[in-house]
């Protein structure tokens, strides 16, 4: 086809989508130069195309063959990828639930240890007695085989200074093992073995027993007792009584009105300021209501 | 074509093909859904396409979504729209050309929309743009002849009216 006035624009177009070949391409140049309204024309054309632009496709990821690419990739690289877990201090965390477990306990073991330490005391005084009357066998027997024999009145002996000392505190020390043991439910494991023998021998090496008043009857029991554990024999007409009169204190009680509200809480021998325990159960109440409250 | 290929046809390929589908139908999820089929397509059809015609191969089967895509009557914007209008007053302000090439690019068909994204965008020949559109490469020639001169004109017009 022949470059010509008519051709021309056909020729244009095709040199601006590059479908010339090189020598049309010169042509077509040389008919361009040669008239200024083909260069106008061509111009114009060449405004008509479209500069590239750049857009790209933000969504690649969901193209790529993950699997393939995987399969692909060296060990070494794709062992570089591994995440290694770092010796990192890990602080311990402790859950609500827990705290609240370990508050509670914490109150419990508190509330365990006081009742443990009231028991632990009071205990602890009750075997210094026992401990006290034990090491006082020896003696007592002594003095009571002396009664026995007729070497020593038991006036004598209480006026006698070394003895009688020996026998009134052992003489008090066992009244007080008997009283508790008439006043308390009878607790063979909790007083021990000497307590035992006391009560157990009691009724049987003394006929007499109702003939005397009560405080004679605990003297009787505790010094009785003392014999009975070194199997001693105790002369059953010996009077006992000036002995008791002269060592033992008769004690009084008083009977405590349960309903008076600032009367005195006794815990085995331990006095407890009632305020104060107020002021704790209060305190603990007012802890397990606050605690209640929030799970609700 | 390998599988390695297709990955390396992702990074090649895909910005192109959503650019020619999103200028053809201006609707950005649209052209992403497309470009998404035509790379699932050439996933599955990997072992029967040659390496060499990867290109077209994802330009052709785009084309045919996007046309299918038309033809459902999905949201395309036309010449009518508020848009175009806005962006002529743009141009009437600018007075950039790129502007004004870009609105008269919207208001060609979508035949020749096409053909002057694959020649001026992608830089196909008749033949290969004939292969992608199936039209035959007479048909292709004579098809951008007169887009060419449609946009020249309207340009000139364009031009006269904002000068």
């Amino acid at each position: 086809m022949e470059l010509n006035e008519k051709t021309y624009e056909t020729y244009l177009l095709s040199y601006i989508d590059n479908e010339l070949s090189h020598s049309e391409r010169l042509m077509v140049e040389r008919f361009v130069k040669s008239e200024p309204k083909y260069t106008a024309a061509l111009k114009d054309l060449q405004n008509a195309i479209l500069q590239p632009e750049t857009i790209v496709f933000e969504d690649k990821a969901l193209l790529y063959r993950l699997e393939e690419m995987n399969a692909s990739l060296d060990l070494d690289f794709k062992k570089s990828l591994y995440r290694t877990e770092t010796a990192t201090p890990t602080t311990p965390v402790i859950s609500l639930w827990n705290r609240n477990v370990l508050r509670y306990s914490a109150i419990a073991a508190l509330f365990v240890l006081t009742i443990g330490t009231a028991i632990m005391l009071t205990s602890n005084k009750d075997k210094a007695i026992v401990l006290s009357a034990n090491n006082s066998i020896p003696e007592a027997k002594k003095l009571i085989g002396n009664i026995n024999d007729g070497i020593v009145s038991p006036t004598q002996a209480l006026n006698s200074n070394q003895p009688s000392q020996v026998l009134a505190a052992n003489t008090k020390s066992s009244v007080q093992l008997v009283g508790k043991s008439k006043t308390e439910p009878f607790q063979p494991i909790s007083i021990g073995v000497e307590h035992t023998i006391i009560a157990s021998s009691s009724n049987t090496l003394f006929d007499n027993k109702n003939t005397l008043d009560n405080n004679t009857t605990q003297v009787v029991e505790a010094i009785e007792a003392v014999a009975s554990i070194e199997k001693v024999q105790i002369n059953k007409d010996v009077d006992f009584s000036p002995v008791i009169q002269n060592t033992y204190q008769a004690e009084s009680f008083e009977e405590i009105n349960t309903s008076e509200p600032d009367r005195v809480i006794y815990i085995s021998s331990i006095e407890i300021d009632s305020d104060k325990i107020r002021g704790f159960t209060r305190r603990i109440n007012a802890l397990f209501k606050r605690n209640k409250s929030d799970k609700q | 074509m390998t599988d390695k290929e297709y990955n390396i046809a992702v990074d090649l390929y895909a910005d192109g093909v959503y650019r020619f589908i999103v200028k053809n139908i201006r609707h950005q999820e649209d052209a992403r859904d497309i470009v998404q089929t035509a790379f699932e397509k050439l996933w599955v059809n990997r072992t029967i396409v040659d390496s060499l015609k990867i290109k077209s191969y994802l330009f052709t089967v785009a084309y045919h979504q996007m046309i299918d895509h038309i033809r459902q009557g999905a949201k395309m914007i036309t010449t009518e729209d508020f848009e175009t209008v806005n962006n002529h007053s743009t141009y009437q302000k600018d007075g950039e050309l790129k502007q004004l090439l870009l609105q008269a690019i919207n208001e060609l068909n979508p035949t020749q929309k096409s053909l002057v994204l694959l020649k001026d965008y992608e830089g196909y020949s008749y033949q290969e743009i004939g292969e992608i559109m199936s039209l035959s490469e007479s048909q292709v020639k004579v098809y951008l002849h007169r887009a060419r001169l449609q946009l020249k004109h309207k340009l000139v017009h364009l031009d006269k009216v904002s000068a």
